[in-house]
């Protein structure tokens, strides 16, 4: 089918010059024969309204949720209970925000922590993943094909089958509350995504100029570093983000890997504070949320052109 | 190194122009060298922890009587599967439950949002930036908004619900108590921030595929006659029948082993109502304290899943031939 498809497409690519410049309007006059030209604007006119009202709705569904944190956020205290709620604050405070350096909640040190945590998650998911992706893009060699079904499967696998396993094991190691106990899981949970993302963008690169720089007398190491690492950086900072965006979020392991209050992350922080000693203070949780969303939803804006294309070239197309 | 291999290649070179195989870090070892992080993590932090899982799941380990430790063969897989102790079969329920219904619902609004999004709009950015912004805000953050938004005395939906009034019909006369009773409503709320925060994964995805769609292809159709729904399921579908059958494959599986939206909004309560497996076997192992039980389920659980992960590999492997 996608064959079928692709050579009907390289076909009315041919084509294409010609039925831009002046094939088009024949084209559609061709379409709204039987219409007069009228009914056709209307008509068009109206389905572009009818895109535009959907557009509406849709974007009130994405939209609301966020605009409802960001507005709890700004409330009073007393005003986020009030039945029936306020749509807006009557008076807009930005107290929730001023009070969470204090760290009552110890919202600073969860925040420090997941820092920490999520950057070496990221740094040590991209060391590992990149080789690994890269290599079984590349090489043929025995076993290849079982060791990329394997990395296939593991992602698909339920983490939450080990809980107790690397519960123990860690807790043999001494490692329980420690930063290494919560980056080495983290970043064994992302790295079959992680490799397989990578594979997949290497498989859509051309191999030309790695073969050509062989050929130069480049050494493997040399070809890695020097021409495939700078054509796949948009796959490595869709994977570094995907990593990161992994270990913002875990809860799981976060809460079973971690007891003291001091090594908690935001997520396991949130819900061992604030449902429990803070649940009645909404204004105070959302300005948090706001807060510890605000990182991955800057990560996204700037790196958004590199997530789009390593996520589908490498997720999709692999 | 490099440069023996210089001085040695000029004349090693086949006609294809590529070197073969040398000693150190051109041969095999550099494959080796590559690949050692990725194999020391997965091996140290993932297989072997699976194997210490199923050891355990043949024995009787509990945290409350830890020195009571017997082989117990195949008996807590009995128990479990027969659903005499800590609700199996229920959590293999409301999981594929509340994994369907997330998955569908999110994919079809993710499509529509796709679909027009790859319209020709103003500020069309804008508009992507919107909606792909509920992926990007961290799971318990979503779970606490909708905790908070579906609370039963002051939450936003149910001023809403009992607001609507259509000529004297009201379909929500009283506030509903979303998270008490049976909990069937605690698990529409679950499902529901579910949906909210996975749709924009499917609007991406659909979006890069509607893009590949050549539009000559559209014209084509229209000149064919095809209205807007033959085109859109004549064309746009078979363009993205790839891209539907992985996501949603993806999203399906990951749903299955969602934890903390269904943790941090109902602890899987109330009762056990939205008790999805990945909760479970944290309560089993946890708060119960039994070990061995909870292995079980895990090993009974990776055994369940391997099913639907051989159907998604399937689905790769059919990819990679038709490329």
């Amino acid at each position: 089918m996608s064959k079928h498809l692709s050579s009907k497409n390289k076909a009315t690519n041919n084509l294409l010059p010609v039925s831009e410049s002046a094939e088009a309007p024949t084209i559609a006059v061709r379409a709204g024969a039987r219409m007069t030209k009228g009914v056709r604007t209307r008509r068009l006119k109206l389905s572009r309204v009818l895109i535009y009202i959907a557009l509406a709705v849709l974007l009130i569904y994405a939209f609301f949720p966020t605009f409802w944190l960001l507005s709890t956020s700004i409330k009073p205290q007393l005003e986020a209970f009030q039945n029936p709620p306020t749509w807006w604050p009557h008076a807009p405070t930005l107290y929730s925000y001023q009070i969470l350096p204090q760290d009552q909640q110890g919202f600073v040190q969860y925040f420090k922590n997941s820092l920490i945590v999520s950057i070496f998650t990221t740094f040590l998911t991209l060391l590992a993943a990149t080789p690994a992706g890269y290599v079984l893009s590349r090489f043929k060699f025995r076993g290849a094909r079982s060791l990329i079904l394997i990395i296939l499967a593991t992602q698909m696998f339920p983490y939450v089958t080990i809980l107790i396993s690397l519960y123990t094991l860690f807790r043999q190691l001494h490692l329980l509350n420690t930063y290494p106990a919560l980056i080495l899981s983290f970043t064994t949970f992302s790295l079959p995504f992680s490799i397989w993302m990578v594979k997949g963008f290497c498989d859509t690169m051309p191999t030309d100029l790695e073969d050509a720089a062989r050929v130069d007398g480049m050494g493997r190491v040399g070809v890695l570093w020097a021409i495939v690492l700078p054509i796949i950086i948009p796959g490595v900072v869709a994977v570094g983000f995907f990593a990161f965006l992994t270990s913002w979020n875990e809860l799981l392991y976060a809460l079973t890997l971690t007891s003291s209050p001091d090594m908690r992350t935001i997520p396991a922080g949130f819900v061992l504070t604030y449902i429990g000693e803070f649940q009645d203070r909404w204004p105070d949780m959302m300005a948090a949320s706001v807060v510890v969303s605000l990182p991955i939803v800057a990560l996204f804006t700037i790196f958004q052109k590199q997530i789009v294309s390593g996520l589908t070239a490498g997720a999709i197309k692999g | 190194m490099a440069l023996t291999n210089t001085a040695g290649q000029s004349t090693a070179v086949r006609p294809t122009g590529i070197p073969k195989y040398r000693r150190g870090l051109n041969g095999p070892l550099f494959i080796f060298v590559l690949l050692l992080p990725s194999f020391v993590l997965l091996i140290g932090i993932f297989f072997y922890p699976i194997i210490n899982t199923i050891i355990l799941s043949f024995q009787s380990l509990n945290l409350t009587d830890p020195l009571n430790n017997q082989w117990v063969g195949l008996g807590n897989y009995g128990k479990i599967l027969s659903n005499s102790v800590f609700g199996f079969w229920n959590s293999v329920r409301f999981s594929i439950l509340f994994s369907v219904c997330a998955t569908v619902i999110a994919f079809l609004i993710g499509l529509a949002f796709a679909l027009i999004l790859n319209q020709r709009l103003r500020f069309q950015l804008l508009w992507r930036g919107l909606a792909l912004i509920p992926w990007v805000i961290p799971y318990v953050v979503v779970s606490y908004l909708f905790f908070y938004m579906f609370n039963s005395e002051y939450g936003i939906i149910n001023h809403v619900l009992t607001s609507i009034n259509l000529f004297g019909w009201q379909p929500v006369p009283r506030p509903l108590a979303w998270f008490g009773g049976t909990g069937q409503l605690a698990a529409v709320a679950t499902i529901f921030a579910a949906i909210w925060n996975k749709f924009p994964f499917f609007t991406l995805m659909l979006l890069a595929g509607l893009q590949t769609i050549p539009q000559d292809l559209l014209d084509a159709a229209t000149v064919d006659g095809a209205g807007a729904w033959g085109r859109f399921w004549h064309v746009t579908v078979p363009g993205l029948r790839g891209i539907i059958a992985i996501t949603t494959t993806l999203m399906f599986i990951w749903s299955l082993n969602e934890f903390a939206i269904i943790w941090a909004m109902t602890n899987g309560g109330p009762g056990d109502a939205t008790n999805n497996m990945v909760v479970n076997i944290y309560r089993t192992g946890f708060l119960n304290e039994s070990i061995s039980y909870a292995a079980t389920m895990g090993v009974l659980w990776l055994l369940m899943l391997l099913v639907f992960t051989y159907f998604y590999i399937r689905i790769m492997e059919g990819k990679a031939e038709t490329r």
